[in-house]
């Protein structure tokens, strides 16, 4: 690896994991960790993607059902479903969410010119939670957006009106 | 930012508020010599800070505005009103400056000109007014300042000492330079420079000290009277100055010989001034020779100048002894945050001592559990601050507003060291300063209608707080002219708030006025009624888990109860069972737990059911959250809350007991559920929901108007 990288092109890590057998990936500076699961106390009354809270040593932890979010089934519980607890910056205040995804697969690292506009075409996910699509040895993973997925819904609302207005940019370079 | 700066705002903003305080406390006894000098005092300790930070136009305009309290400290000026208005705008204009002390916003600029000139304006009013005082004739030292090596290395810049110093009044600075024959050995951070200054000031010698308050630690500061005259003015002194002592040496004056060439000069310049100076004035001339001999005399005892430096910086110790420390607020919620969990941890191992009988065991979990008790105590107990700290700013606000409406009015405050937690009395200040708005604005009459209703003229705003068991109450109440009951009715049925056919008790009416978009005021002035209103008052003190209460004699006045919380972190209260869940439901707002044969909840009319010979409605939580996994117990537990008006039975499945708890946010993501107020975590890691009761009685509200229609 040289420094000879220009200042856009970086290198950065993601996580991938699965859900619904696909590929999607996180940027890790945002991932804090990867639990197991634990006992979920749910909340009544809730939106019916957001699981419940569990007991992360001491604090309480929102949990997002992440296939419900994508418009999929809601979890089953196996052997490799996992827990990604991250941060979320809104209205710069830090907050802390934990995922539900199928299976946890590994960290991989790619440039940013890696990254690819999504093809809208084939929009069977809400678009506005995907990034870009990684093409890694032939094999597609999807970046996710993640203020997009995982903020609380009335922060998600004023996000999205902005990026309809950013979209236009990269189809048109 | 770099932290000094923070440092220095924080201190900045906490010394205009207490000024402010000071000020308008003023307005009520205009003779209080102590506040005066608290003033004058806070308002030096402001200027020294700002010219550390070398920001140079605080430095000028807080001179100027001290000035004024100074002249007033040396009875040559009496505190009126103009000049207590003009000092609150003063302080409003630091509190802008503070933020742009380059006065980059041109508005600011002007308004910094306009005001410097007002205030230097007030001080030649009284300079024409009163005679020409002798003790106004400067008084001549000499200051000798060697930094410390290390001076610079703390971000100290010595020049704005200096300037600070050159302010005080006319001054001859010599700088002096450590000789260095070595280039190599030179660190270049350390500070070779040293100064002496001969200035000539009305001000005392203490306030010369007061230069090198910060530094006198690390540095050699000699400061000597040498004359009771202005030396710096006459020429002769100035040039034999300038021609004898060489700067940039390590040469410095020598003491004898400037008392000598002083002594010499004045005699000169005595002579001279009989000429065309009146007798006074001579006899000024003649006192100060007198003087100097005195100091002459003392001089053998005091003339090792260590001695000398040693004193001063004694006598300054003893001033910095302080009682309190400031800690970060961060700091505070991050112990607050640890002993909640070890508050959480604690109850983990006390649940597993009783589990797992081991004697010592025992013993030991006792003992944690005694401490941590104690160790929660302490710790709450430092979030707690008085209220007091808030009333400063009330009293401004009525200040000011009262004069704009031209209403008489008298402040009074009981029981302002009642305490409370620092978060709800920061959420809480805008709400009262609303209500209060409001008591000035709409309560009170103007001052001939008072009369012809027989009251004082002046009209009462009181403020007065209290404990009242886990609960604090501030009572806000005017003399005024009460809350018109049918105006609020009609005008609450015309916006569609009420109902027509509603009836409606008299609290319940005046209780409207916190509903949404409620404001009965005939037009909007510019002191309140703009619209967003009360609604966020009862909003904010409904957020705080408080609640709101009105009481109102037409013609005779309106008193307002908030209710608040001790504290937001800890709560007590009966933790409860549904299905597998754990809930906690606030101790506070339950009045009796009841058992009931779950069938006879099936077939009720309008879900009402009868307890001890009472109608009470219920809700069922089990319906209401839809859990229907497991069949319900035989037997289930009702528990009964009530708020001031109604009562409502919650069906639950089983209460475990009493409990302590520590509550956590849910998190932005549960912002909008409206069942849950917080959570808590039991001894064993399982989460438990804390009820958020007063959602629970707006149920209850809305299945009485149903019941009603």
């Amino acid at each position: 690896m040289s420094n000879t990288e220009t200042l856009t092109d970086h290198q950065r890590s993601y996580l991938t994991f699965t859900l619904n057998s696909e590929l999607f990936a996180l940027d890790v500076r945002q991932v804090i960790e990867i639990l197991e699961v634990t006992k979920i106390t749910s909340v009544p009354k809730a939106p019916g993607y957001m699981k419940g809270v569990i007991n992360l040593r001491g604090k309480v932890l929102p949990l997002i059902d992440t296939r419900v979010k994508f418009e999929l089934s809601p979890i089953e519980f196996t052997e490799n479903t996992c827990i990604v607890v991250m941060e979320v910056v809104i209205d710069d205040e830090n907050l802390q969410v934990g995922a539900l995804v199928d299976s946890v697969q590994e960290v991989i690292e790619a440039k940013d010119s890696m990254l690819q506009p999504s093809p809208s075409i084939d929009a069977s996910y809400p678009l506005e939670f995907i990034k870009g699509v990684l093409n890694v040895n032939e094999v597609f993973i999807m970046v996710l957006e993640i203020t997009q997925v995982f903020s609380p819904e009335e922060f998600q609302a004023v996000k999205k009106s902005k990026n309809e207005g950013m979209a236009i940019n990269p189809d048109t370079e | 930012m770099s932290i000094s700066n923070k440092i220095y705002l924080e201190e900045a903003s906490e010394l205009l508020e207490k000024m402010e305080a000071d000020i308008v406390s003023l307005e009520v006894c205009m003779d209080s010599r102590d506040v005066v000098q608290e003033i004058f005092r806070n308002m030096h300790t402001l200027k020294g800070n700002s010219s550390m930070f070398g920001l140079v136009n605080i430095v000028e305009f807080v001179h100027a505005l001290e000035t004024i309290y100074e002249s007033v400290l040396n009875d040559k000026l009496e505190i009126n009103s103009s000049i207590l208005s003009i000092s609150l705008t003063a302080i409003d204009h630091v509190k802008l400056m503070i933020e742009d002390p380059e006065l980059s916003d041109a508005n600011l600029k002007v308004n910094n000109e306009k005001l410097s000139l007002a205030l230097t304006n007030i001080l030649k009013e009284k300079s024409t007014s009163s005679e020409p005082v002798l003790d106004q004739v400067k008084k001549t030292y000499y200051v000798s300042f060697t930094p410390g090596r290390e001076l610079l290395h703390n971000g100290t810049n010595p020049f704005f000492l200096l300037l600070e110093l050159k302010n005080l009044g006319n001054s001859i600075i010599i700088p002096h330079q450590e000789e260095q024959d070595d280039l190599d050995k030179i660190d270049f951070t350390s500070c070779y420079a040293s100064w002496e200054i001969i200035i000539s000031t009305d001000k005392s010698i203490n306030d010369i000290r007061d230069v090198f308050v910060f530094v006198e630690d690390e540095s050699d500061i000699i400061i000597k009277k040498i004359s009771d005259y202005n030396l710096v003015k006459i020429p002769k002194f100035y040039k034999t100055i300038k021609s004898e002592v060489k700067a940039l040496t390590a040469q410095t004056i020598d003491i004898k010989w400037l008392k000598k060439i002083t002594k010499d000069i004045i005699e000169q310049q005595g002579k001279l001034s009989t000429d065309n100076d009146n007798q006074k004035q001579h006899v000024v001339t003649d006192k100060s020779n007198q003087q100097e001999e005195a100091t002459n005399v003392v001089s053998p005892f005091s003339t090792s100048t260590p001695a000398v430096h040693n004193d001063i910086s004694s006598t300054k110790k003893n001033k910095k002894m302080i009682s309190s420390v400031r800690v970060a607020s961060d700091k505070l919620d991050n112990l607050l945050n640890i002993v909640s969990e070890l508050v959480t941890t604690q109850a983990s191992l006390s649940l597993f001592s009783e589990n797992h009988y081991y004697a010592e065991l025992e013993t030991i979990s006792e003992n944690v559990e005694k401490l941590s008790r104690q160790l929660r105590d302490v710790a709450f107990g430092m979030t707690l601050i008085p209220i007091k700290g808030i009333i400063g700013r009330f009293r401004r606000m009525i200040f000011d507003t009262s004069k704009s409406l031209g209403k008489d009015v008298k402040f009074e405050v009981i029981g302002d060291d009642t305490e409370l937690d620092k978060s709800i009395i920061e959420q809480i200040t805008d709400p009262l300063m609303h209500i209060m708005r409001n008591s000035l604005d709409h309560g009170l009459e103007l001052p001939e209608d008072r009369a012809k209703a027989g009251k004082p003229q002046a009209g009462t705003i009181t403020f007065k707080s209290y404990y009242s068991g886990a609960n604090v109450h501030i009572e806000i109440s005017d003399d005024g002219r009460g809350l018109n009951k049918e105006a609020i009715q009609n005008k609450a049925i015309q916006k569609g708030i009420i109902d027509e056919n509603v009836s409606l008790s008299d609290s319940e009416i005046y209780e409207l006025i916190f509903s949404p978009g409620f404001s009965t005021a005939q037009k909007v002035t510019d002191v309140s009624g703009r619209g967003v209103g009360l609604d966020v008052v009862g909003k904010n003190i409904s957020a705080l888990r408080g609640d709101v209460k009105v009481k109102s004699v037409e013609g005779k006045g309106t008193t307002i109860t908030i209710i608040l919380p001790l504290t937001l972190s800890v709560i007590d209260g009966l933790l409860v069972k549904i299905e597998n869940d754990f809930f906690v439901i606030p101790l506070s707002v339950i009045e009796k737990c009841n058992e009931i044969k779950y069938e006879k909840l099936l077939d009720t009319f309008n879900n009402t059911i009868i307890i001890d010979g009472e109608q009470i409605p219920f809700i069922n939580l089990r319906d209401e959250f839809t859990r229907y996994a497991s069949n319900p117990p035989e037997y289930a537990a009702m528990v009964i809350i009530k708020n001031e008006e109604f009562s409502l039975a919650i069906c639950i499945d089983e209460i475990i007991g009493e409990y302590q708890a520590v509550l956590k946010p849910v998190g932005k993501h549960y912002q909008n559920q409206e069942f849950v107020s917080g959570a808590t975590i039991l001894g064993d890691g399982t989460i438990a929901l804390v009820l958020d009761t007063n959602k629970l009685l707006e149920i209850k509200a809305k299945i009485n108007q149903q019941m009603v229609i």
